[in-house]
């Protein structure tokens, strides 16, 4: 059995159900063609890169299906080839690493596999002067210090075990990117035995808004000029506003996507560092990578 | 006594030194490219939307193949534009 992906774009003038029924439409024809379903994966209504039938936008659908030789392959493309509502479809054989990679993908593997490439190419944009948020790995030990507000007291004994291996080499590394709030808690994170009340009455002022994954220090820059201190503000503002703000920023933060960040800094103002770190292993970049693509 | 800063140059000292290229995806064993995530093919191409040769990204003629036909696909799906102005 060979495995099979076709990809559909159908007009998205459509009403809604519509276009979930032409999408369903073929779907059975498959499965009426003896196939074996996959996977169906709603990539959803995206913009077009160029006009095609005078539509600037269409409603992605990809199927991944089995079946032997590909005989349903030419009568599929026949329907699709005369469904006027159809702006484009392909059809592709899989090979081996293909299946892994869309198996992989669905198991939220890529991401992680494919951060080795978005560091690469952290190093590659901040050679060309354009730096891009996504791992703050390094800051994480002098910044946790600094971020928890109202549960610094509660959060302050796991700290100090987060600290000490991570304090000495991070303490130095970050004090340039991690703003004004760094000055001071550099020297607190040094010391292990933190006085929690020096953090608190500092953090309440100001949270370090690089624990969202998807902010680096330029956009944590942006937000506290827009007035977004803290991660209970950021929360608040949702993903309109701040893609306002990082569209008002200029076009090379088209890039970034503050959809999940809302609700990270939403988890972050909770305190529930566990299940946002947990969450954000799964994220690539601080986008979802359910939603769309990776990397 | 002029240190080494205030030195000037006739020419840029660092044009003689060449970069090592890689090819990334020999680097980080990434085996297959998914024509579906533009974002990623946008590496691979220029301003105006054409490819990119392999002297220029590096990467292996096997890999350099499944980049070029990955772009073609999503040029297909209107994912990519075939032609562009300023795109970047």
């Amino acid at each position: 059995m060979r495995q099979y992906e076709v990809t559909f774009v159908i007009d998205p003038v459509l009403p809604k159900n519509e276009i979930q029924d032409k999408a369903n439409v073929y779907i059975d024809f498959l499965k009426g063609k003896e196939c074996e379903i996959v996977n169906i994966d709603e990539l959803g209504l995206r913009q077009l890169a160029y006009p095609i039938k005078r539509r600037n936008s269409g409603v992605y659908y990809c199927v991944e299906f089995k079946n032997e030789y590909g005989a349903a392959i030419d009568e599929l493309e026949l329907e699709m080839r005369r469904d006027e509502q159809l702006l484009r479809f392909l059809t592709v054989s899989l090979d081996k690493f293909g299946v892994k990679y869309n198996q992989d993908k669905r198991d939220g593997k890529i991401g992680t596999v494919k951060k080795k490439s978005t560091e690469d190419k952290d190093g590659k944009d901040n050679k060309d002067g354009r730096g891009r948020g996504g791992n703050n790995r390094g800051s994480n030990g002098a910044a946790k210090s600094a971020a928890p507000k109202t549960d610094a007291k509660t959060e302050a004994p796991k700290d100090a075990v987060a600290k000490t291996p991570a304090a000495t080499p991070a303490a130095e590394a970050t004090p340039a990117a991690a703003a004004p709030v760094a000055e001071t808690t550099t020297p607190v994170a040094a010391t292990p035995a933190a006085t929690p009340a020096a953090t608190s009455t500092d953090a309440t002022a100001k949270d370090d808004l690089k624990k969202v994954e998807g902010v680096g220090p330029k956009i944590e820059q942006l937000m506290n000029e827009a007035g977004i201190l803290t991660f209970a503000q950021m929360a608040a503002a949702g993903p309109d506003k701040m893609k306002e703000i990082l569209a008002a920023a200029g076009t090379r933060f088209n890039r970034h996507d503050p959809t999940t960040w809302g609700d990270q800094a939403k988890m972050a103002a909770e305190g529930k560092w566990d299940e946002l770190k947990k969450w954000q292993d799964e994220m690539d970049g601080g986008k979802a990578t359910s939603s769309d693509e990776e990397e | 006594m002029a240190s080494r800063d205030d030195i000037k140059f006739l020419s840029n000292p660092n044009i003689g030194q060449k970069r090592q290229k890689y090819c990334r995806f020999k680097k980080f064993g990434i085996k297959y490219i998914d024509y579906k995530d533009p974002d990623f093919l946008m590496q691979f191409i220029n301003e105006q939307g054409k490819i990119l040769p392999r002297r220029i990204t590096g990467n292996s003629l096997k890999y350099q193949r499944k980049v070029s036909s990955a772009i073609k696909r999503a040029r297909h799906l209107g994912m990519l534009p075939y032609v562009a102005d300023l795109m970047k």
